[in-house]
């Protein structure tokens, strides 16, 4: 049971309990408390049985856009330039995934433990959990430098789709009269944003440990000049074609969110989904991967 | 700043370690966690830099854009801070509720640039009374683990070496209309001169003495700090004090001391780091701020 004068920081070599997605039993370990949950305060109002408050490692991966490599022919399925995960840096807070390519995209995410339901919003669901997101862009994050008040028309439609996308994912009946938080953060941005935003959120969510349907991937398509074209740069966006962002639970092929922007004939509907499926299905791949080997290390570190 | 809940017994623990120049991780009272710096991680921008002192992570971008110069000061250039605490930091920085420390660590900011020397503006002018380069320093919060002035100074003073201005040329035209023309090499460019960029060094009394770089634990623990600005020569810019304890003026000569001698060595390292990466170039590994 956590110790409850401890508030202080263990500092390293205190690898605790790893969570693998969705329901694997976990292995409960003490941690040292991470904001939110305050010192020696115990877990109010999550159910029993199935309280963690996420793993002390943090991890991501780093993936490039398309926007490198010329498109070619095709469908041109993102080249996942480079697969690069990296472990325990320890956050005072659990679940902290950062997404992104060094170069063109870069996104980050953090999902503190659920808690109780901070004062705004609709206040505590007696059934299920209230999934609360935040969407911000740095200023420094797009060629022209833009300063965005929070609450801006884009970043309150952004964060809707998110809440909305990862509602469906996560299993909130496990948490009633709980909040859970996702905080992104865009901190470069090549196109693509609620894409990567989602790819990120969906690491961060597992890395806290909260049960999940499946991982939530996202991609966006476009259509240009008779081919679909998936991931597509920020050059791409600002074309003017017709765009598309599917958010897809690649297991079961269910889809989250499916928003398009523009005019396309229905005729060519399907080719872009198909797509931005594909692509779906490819970061699905990287994702589960590199959750895979975070696990594999950090049972290792266990010594289990 | 993010506060974090101490016991009683946890802040007697600290206070008299304090006493005895040992700290809870083991520091002296003059010590700086490890640092890590990196230049050059955003390439959207200028001019870029990251620090991660012990837990506090900060991201700092610089875009030089062109403005017309302010009217007080007609051939020179000048600055714009703003801050952003990120949800990501902490939750109670969700929606505005960073904006109130934000602004108050961007209005320190101005503060300490505002001495004469610190950066030179003049050769941010292009045209005197019509074109200069403004500067925009965006300094984003992504982690809230104590000492956030320091952390923040040293990555503004980073991301300002590296930035790299683009190199214009005026070309007047018989009307006398100026155009100005942007020079085709983009490694061609300026960079400041950051010798004389002062640093904050925050210095927390706790108990009877004072120690730098407090972490979130000791914050709680101190009630007074006293945050000077020093520069690489050991001139003082700039001295606020902050927190709802009061100071002794002997306290505060003392802290003064403490500070400028900590400063300096702390510019030393600092312009060794980015010499070193300056140096790398190309070949350098490049961790990015997702490292």
């Amino acid at each position: 049971m956590r110790d409850v004068s401890s508030g202080r920081s263990r500092g390293t070599g205190t690898p605790l309990s790893c969570h693998g997605p969705a329901s694997a039993p976990r292995p409960r370990g003490r941690r040292s408390a991470p904001w939110g949950c305050g010192v020696g305060v115990p877990a109010p109002h999550c159910p029993p049985g199935d309280t963690d408050w996420g793993s002390h490692h943090s991890q991501g991966c780093r993936t490039g856009g398309g926007s490198h490599h010329p498109r070619g022919h095709g469908e041109g399925v993102p080249p996942l330039l480079g697969l690069q995960s990296w472990g325990s840096r320890h956050p005072p807070a659990p679940g902290d995934m950062e997404w992104g390519s060094h170069l063109p995209q870069g996104c980050r995410a953090r999902v503190p433990p659920p808690h109780h339901p901070t004062g705004h919003g609709a206040g505590a669901l007696p059934d299920r959990a209230l999934v609360n997101c935040q969407y911000s862009m740095a200023t420094f994050s797009t060629g022209e430098r833009k300063r965005r008040p929070h609450g801006d028309r884009k970043s309150s439609e952004m964060t809707l789709h998110l809440k909305q996308t990862f509602e469906a994912a996560i299993l909130t009946e496990l948490y009633p009269r709980s909040q859970i938080d996702i905080y992104v953060q865009i901190l470069q941005a090549d196109g693509g944003n609620y894409c990567a935003c989602v790819n990120a959120a969906t690491l961060a969510v597992i890395d806290a440990g909260i049960p999940m349907r499946d991982y939530v991937c996202a991609s966006s398509a476009g259509f240009v000049e008779d081919t679909a074209l998936a991931d597509l740069s920020y050059v791409e966006e600002a074309s003017g074609g017709p765009q598309a962002a599917l958010a897809l639970l690649p297991t079961s092929g269910q889809i989250a969110l499916l928003q398009m922007d523009s005019r396309l004939h229905e005729d060519h509907l399907e080719a872009v989904i198909e797509a931005a499926s594909g692509a779906c299905r490819a970061v699905h791949a990287v994702l589960d991967g590199v959750v895979r080997d975070h696990v594999r290390e950090v049972t290792a570190l266990l010594g289990d | 700043m993010a506060a974090v809940r101490l016991s009683e017994a946890e802040k007697l623990y600290i206070v008299h370690g304090v006493q005895e120049d040992l700290r809870v991780d083991g520091r002296g009272c003059e010590d700086y966690r490890c640092a890590e710096v990196e230049t050059d991680v955003v390439s959207n921008t200028s001019g870029s830099a990251r620090v991660k002192l012990g837990h506090t992570d900060i991201l700092v971008g610089v875009k030089a854009e062109m403005g017309t110069p302010k009217l007080e000061k007609p051939d020179e250039g000048y600055l714009e801070f703003f801050v952003d605490c990120s949800a990501n930091a902490t939750p109670e920085f969700e929606g505005r509720g960073g904006e109130e420390l934000g602004t108050e660590i961007a209005n320190t900011l101005y503060r300490i640039f505002s001495s004469e020397g610190s950066v030179d503006l003049k050769s941010l002018c292009i045209n005197p009374r019509e074109h200069c380069w403004v500067l925009y320093v965006d300094v984003l919060l992504l982690e809230c683990g104590g000492n956030l002035f320091d952390a923040i100074s040293i990555a503004v003073k980073a991301a300002l070496f590296n930035t790299r201005i683009p190199k214009v040329r005026v070309l007047e035209d018989e009307e006398g209309s100026k155009e100005i023309e942007l020079s085709d090499d983009p490694y061609d460019c300026i960079r400041l001169n950051v010798d004389d960029v002062p640093c904050i060094v925050t210095l927390s009394k706790i108990g009877y003495r004072h120690v730098v770089d407090a972490t979130l634990q000791e914050e709680a623990c101190s009630l007074a700090s006293l945050l000077i600005a020093v520069t690489s020569k050991g001139a003082l810019t700039c001295m606020k004090k902050i927190g709802k304890g009061s100071l002794d003026p002997e306290s505060i000569f003392e802290m003064m001391e403490t500070g400028k001698r900590v400063g300096k060595s702390l510019h030393i390292s600092l312009q060794k780091i980015l010499d070193e990466e300056e140096s790398l170039g190309t070949t350098r590994q490049k961790v990015g701020f997702l490292g």
